[in-house]
């Protein structure tokens, strides 16, 4: 394929980028979840500057694809929304790193 | 290697919001340090016994306290995130809390000391061979590991902390031991700059992260 087109292979892997990870408000989201056993939905809000619909939106999707498991719940009497990221999502963002990493090596030959 | 750089800042990122940012942590460090510059006065008003008992205390009482601060001040402000428990970050908690305690129960016996001779109300001689040794490796013992506690969280104060706290602890048993201060001067100094600086993150922090409004 890439004698076809032409592409250098490195970055052929682009083509095959996760693009669920690869938004930049999602991989924010992503990258704070992965160091993180979980994370409420204030935290996110304040580590990604995103806005409380931005965020509700983004986790909705990721959530849809199995990479996070959203868990509400109530602390006393106040709703809690308690974030955490999937075996399913850790491995996404992994591959999502190799891939950038073996695209951007190319680049930097 | 970029994007593994950008995993240890966020790491680091995710550390200072959960216990540097508020200032609670500041406060709590200056606080204890201000316990161990009066510990001195204290013992001789309680007795060494009750002493360590009003200490140990008062360390529970202010770690429970931060830890309530913390849950009713700064969680409703920026919310509540668990780091990851890596094995790497479990054995560096470890070794953070063995190293904490040490420079404590080191601090402590510098300032536990031969004390005060409390018929004749004189400071007692330094120990003959000691001579300020163990307070030499506390400065070392707080210098450093501040030091690594600085550089793994990103937090560029507490490398000045270590070396200020050893620097005052040798400075207090110097003073005692030479111009009879039981009051521990320099360290409380040190536990004050500390205080202060805590004091102004938390007024920081309070402004800088105002609480959410009703029903968000």
């Amino acid at each position: 394929m890439a004698d076809k087109t032409g592409i250098d292979p490195g970055l052929g892997n682009l083509a095959e980028v996760d693009r669920l990870v690869h938004e930049p408000a999602r991989l924010m989201i992503l990258m704070v979840l992965y160091t993180v056993e979980f994370a409420d939905f204030t935290f996110l809000a304040t580590i990604t500057k995103l806005t409380d619909g931005n965020l509700s939106s983004h986790l909705s999707k990721l959530e849809s694809a199995g990479y996070v498991e959203i868990e509400k719940g109530y602390d006393g009497k106040k709703p809690r929304t308690r974030i955490r990221l999937t075996e399913v999502g850790r491995k996404a963002v992994d591959a999502y790193r190799t891939t950038m990493s073996q695209a951007l090596q190319h680049l930097a030959d | 290697m970029s994007e593994m750089a950008d995993f240890r800042q966020i790491q680091r990122r995710v550390f200072q919001l959960v216990s540097f940012e508020d200032g609670l942590w500041d406060l709590l460090l200056g606080l204890i340090f201000l316990a161990l510059a009066v510990y001195p006065v204290t013992r001789e008003l309680l007795g060494p016994e009750w002493n360590i008992v009003l200490f140990v205390a008062l360390l529970l009482l202010l770690s429970v306290g931060q830890l309530l601060v913390r849950r009713r001040v700064s969680g409703p402000r920026i919310g509540v995130a668990a780091p990851r428990r890596t094995p790497k970050m479990q054995l560096l908690a470890v070794i953070t809390f063995v190293m904490v305690a040490v420079t404590i129960g080191l601090v402590v016996l510098t300032v536990l000391g031969p004390g005060r001779d409390l018929a004749a109300n004189v400071p007692a001689e330094a120990s003959s061979g000691r001579g300020y040794l163990v307070e030499l490796v506390v400065v070392l013992v707080m210098g450093l590991l501040f030091s690594a506690m600085g550089y793994l969280f990103g937090v560029t104060r507490l490398y000045f902390y270590g070396w200020m706290i050893g620097l005052a602890n040798l400075a207090s048993v110097y003073m005692e031991h030479n111009a009879g201060w039981t009051f521990q001067i320099p360290l409380a100094v040190a536990a004050g700059i500390i205080l202060l600086i805590g004091l102004v993150l938390l007024v920081r922090f309070l402004r800088t992260y105002p609480l959410p409004a009703e029903g968000d």
